[in-house]
């Protein structure tokens, strides 16, 4: 599939990778997804509350390959109640928000547990409900702090650098922001979850745009959960609430907007193997095609270095992957 | 402000929504009784619940695709919404029109189906019986899907009108055979399987093809009817406003016998029966008229209906996490707590069967009782809750330091709750045992928090908390 949006930019439908179990190469109401060294690509997974193991940080590559998982439901060393976010450290640690734990954990590249750190409060360094998180290129962390409603920088150790933001409308203010991500230049951009925009600050905290509102029109959002920027500045932002994703170019205009083109992944393949049944029942669904195209409550999304858009389909646990081609 | 209006208001939102606080209870005195019930019926009026907030912390939950996540989602706006008798009433509805994931195995449907209820909870029972006859999840709970030109499956047919419209004995067999032609061709379309990505929602489809388009007889009346033709038909009758009437009576103002009783036995108060069934059909089968009928009324008000049913588990579980201040925002363990209504015998959204609970005394055995009584007694003898503190604390503001006094405090802010004179004085002699209550000292005070927890947990052990 090719997209040729309004403004002459084309994006190319490349790959649909992932399925839907708990355990083993699939997601399972996956929450964020960060991108590591050497093409890799982490999925943290939420489950319920049941699912021990699948609460749960799965790594895998572009080239459809399972390279692991790590993590279970708990409050020991290692595991997550409401696991929120996952980012990948320039030294290709895996740093991964719990927000009903308040705290932050660490792992190695491989999934062996480093250590942690957070506590909860809402005076600078505290947190309370961490949200989104993105490493910017000299090491330090941003998060989300969701329910202090406001963006907090710590170094990878866990010292707090600085804060802004509070609670509110204005600029500058958030409710409730969600996920967060940073521009080749270092701006950061954040999703203001419940205030239905997106927000752009400098490196260090000033405003310097916002666009968006409440609706299901173009350029209008229903909670945006993520925000990622590629090489050009177009910035691409999950609209959880209205199911899609929308391009906007580095002023905030809109530009384009995707409701999903996903195909059946190897591993959906895999997964169906040879049961008929569900085989003769996906033959039954005179729509079928279209049906499983589109997004789901679509949670996370990145871009990599070659311009290729990630977007983590959260309730069809899968990562549908375009690419810009122009 | 008399413990009469108190008591009266108390009634009310024990029957019309989970309980209240001593606070909101005083609150609505104030604001008089006809007002407060103006309030419940339009729930539209206050402020909607925060579903985003639920969708972000119980992520996956909306629609999920278990059971657990499903059943927790609703137990969490049972527990946290601000407009209590709509989800009562969605909960009546559930329990009349009842379809179970065991059967349907399609959780996100049966939710659909439980905002289809939602949505037309205080509407016109006509339009909510058209809705109903079209949701997938009662398709497939009641077998229309396989109901056939030709080759009829009764079993949406016949619970229509034995267990949704009129009753057993207001219809013949002829009846179920001739509704049942006309709901032929009402299906759902096909839809994908769970693997690999989740589920997709159902939708129905009307296949005129399969559709019975000949003449039937049905209740005295010919013609050429369709399902909608049918529903006319049952809306309207006498029998279906009784029928509702006493499901309503039943589930609101005092425990009837299980409805397969209901041929052999007349209503406990037939007076009160007529009034609801002449409100239905008066306002055109308008539930909001009913209720306002229903609640407005003097066979509600009376004191022998006060404390008449025995609650739900449902309402044990939704009634004390409101009354102790927990959940009210979302937090972790909400699908285990929809666990502990089940130990209590009512999983939402899994009825036994079409029939739904048997509700009243079944609700009571030897172990549906010790679960009640502990779910209870852990949660009120947590003094960290903060609807505990705040009762603490108004004891304390109240200076209820005499035994007799501390005790009657307590009854009052869990209810007003009247128990038998031996109770009373059992919990008066535990305080007494534990010396003279004092608040002077951090290490009173924190001794007065832990001694009034205790009693709590005696109060839920009583036989009259078990009823609502």
């Amino acid at each position: 599939m090719t997209t040729q949006a309004k403004t002459g930019r084309t994006y190319n439908y490349e790959i649909t990778i992932g399925r839907s179990s708990v355990t083993g190469e699939s997601f399972r109401t996956p929450m964020a997804l960060s991108l590591g060294r050497d093409n890799e690509i982490y999925v943290l997974n939420r489950t319920t509350e049941r699912q021990v193991l699948g609460h749960r940080v799965c790594r895998l590559n572009l080239a459809e390959e399972f390279l692991g998982d790590f993590g279970q439901r708990g409050e020991e060393d290692g595991q997550f109640i409401w696991a929120f976010s996952v980012a990948c450290h320039p030294d290709g640690r895996v740093f991964v928000s719990d927000e009903w734990l308040n705290r932050i954990s660490i792992f190695s590249r491989e999934g062996q547990f480093l250590g942690k750190w957070g506590s909860k409060g809402s005076s600078p360094g505290e947190l309370n409900g961490p949200a989104g998180m993105v490493f910017e290129s000299d090491g330090n962390l941003l998060i989300a702090d969701g329910q202090n409603h406001r963006i907090q920088r710590f170094t990878a150790g866990g010292e707090f650098v600085s804060t802004w933001g509070s609670f509110g409308k204005g600029d500058g203010q958030f409710n409730y922001p969600w996920g967060i991500n940073v521009d080749d230049a270092g701006n950061v951009h954040v999703a203001d979850w419940r205030n239905d925009r997106i927000q752009k600050f400098s490196p260090n905290g000033d405003f310097l745009m916002k666009f968006g509102s409440s609706g299901n029109g173009e350029g209008q959002f229903n909670r945006p959960t993520h925000v990622a920027v590629d090489s050009d500045g177009d910035i691409y932002v999950t609209d959880w609430g209205n199911d899609r994703v929308q391009v906007f170019d580095s002023e905030g205009s809109f530009v384009d907007l995707w409701t999903g083109n996903a195909s059946l992944s190897t591993w959906g393949k895999l997964q169906l193997g040879g049961n008929t049944a569900f085989w003769e029942q996906r033959a039954s669904v005179p729509d079928m095609a279209e049906k499983e195209k589109k997004f789901r409550e679509p949670i996370s999304v990145q871009v990599d270095a070659e311009n290729r858009i990630m977007v983590l389909d959260g309730r069809r646990d899968r990562i549908q992957i375009y690419r810009k081609a122009s | 402000m008399s413990e009469k209006d108190i008591a009266l208001m108390a009634h009310l939102m024990r029957r019309a929504g989970f309980g209240a606080s001593r606070e909101e209870l005083e609150r609505r005195v104030a604001n008089g009784y006809e007002a407060t019930v103006e309030e419940l019926l339009n729930p539209e009026q206050q402020p909607p619940w925060e579903e985003d907030l639920a969708r972000r912390h119980h992520i996956g939950a909306r629609y999920g695709n278990g059971l657990p996540e499903t059943q927790g989602w609703w137990l969490q706006r049972m527990v946290s919404t601000k407009r209590p008798l709509e989800e009562k009433m969605t909960l009546f509805w559930h329990s009349i029109l009842c379809t179970g994931n065991a059967k349907v195995d399609h959780p996100q449907t049966v939710q659909v189906q439980i905002e289809m209820l939602r949505r037309h909870c205080l509407g016109n029972y006509r339009e909510l019986l058209g809705d109903l006859s079209r949701d997938p999840a009662m398709i497939i709970y009641l077998d229309n899907r396989d109901n056939h030109k030709g080759a009829i499956n009764e079993n949406w047919g016949r619970e229509l009108l034995e267990l949704f419209t009129m009753g057993v004995g207001n219809y013949t067999e002829d009846d179920v055979k001739e509704a049942s032609r006309a709901f032929t061709g009402w299906t759902h379309k096909p839809f994908p399987p769970l693997y690999p990505f989740q589920r997709y929602f159902l939708e129905f489809e009307y296949k005129p093809d399969d559709h019975d388009d000949g003449e039937k007889t049905f209740l005295g009346q010919r013609g050429r009817f369709n399902g909608d033709d049918i529903l006319d038909i049952v809306v309207r009758q006498p029998a279906t406003a009784r029928f509702i009437a006493r499901h309503l009576y039943n589930f609101f103002v005092a425990d009837e016998p299980h409805v397969p009783a209901w041929p052999h036995t007349p209503p406990r108060d037939g007076a009160a029966v007529n009034i609801l069934a002449d409100a239905y059909l008066q306002s055109g089968y308008d539930m909001r008229s009913v209720m306002r009928a229903l609640f407005n009324s003097d066979f509600f008000k009376d004191e022998s209906v006060h404390y008449a049913k025995v609650k739900s588990p449902v309402e044990v579980v939704v009634g004390t996490l409101r009354l102790v201040e927990d959940y009210i925002t979302p937090k972790p363990g909400i699908d285990a707590l929809v666990t502990q209504a089940g130990y209590m015998g009512q999983m939402i959204l899994n009825p036994p069967s079409v029939e739904g609970w048997h509700a009243g005394k079944e609700w009571i055995n030897s172990g549906s009782l010790s679960s009640r009584v502990n779910f209870v007694a852990e949660r009120v003898g947590d003094t960290t809750m903060p609807g505990v503190q705040n009762i603490i604390n108004r004891l304390a503001t109240e200076s209820r330091m005499s035994a007799p006094d501390f005790v009657d405090g307590c009854l009052e802010l869990v209810g007003p709750l009247t128990i038998g004179e031996q109770a009373r004085a059992a919990l008066i002699a535990h305080v007494e045992q534990g010396g003279p209550l004092s608040r002077d000292t951090e290490e009173q005070r924190s001794d007065f928090a832990r001694r009034t927890g205790r009693v709590l947990q005696l109060i839920a052990a009583t036989r009259e908390y078990q009823f609502a």
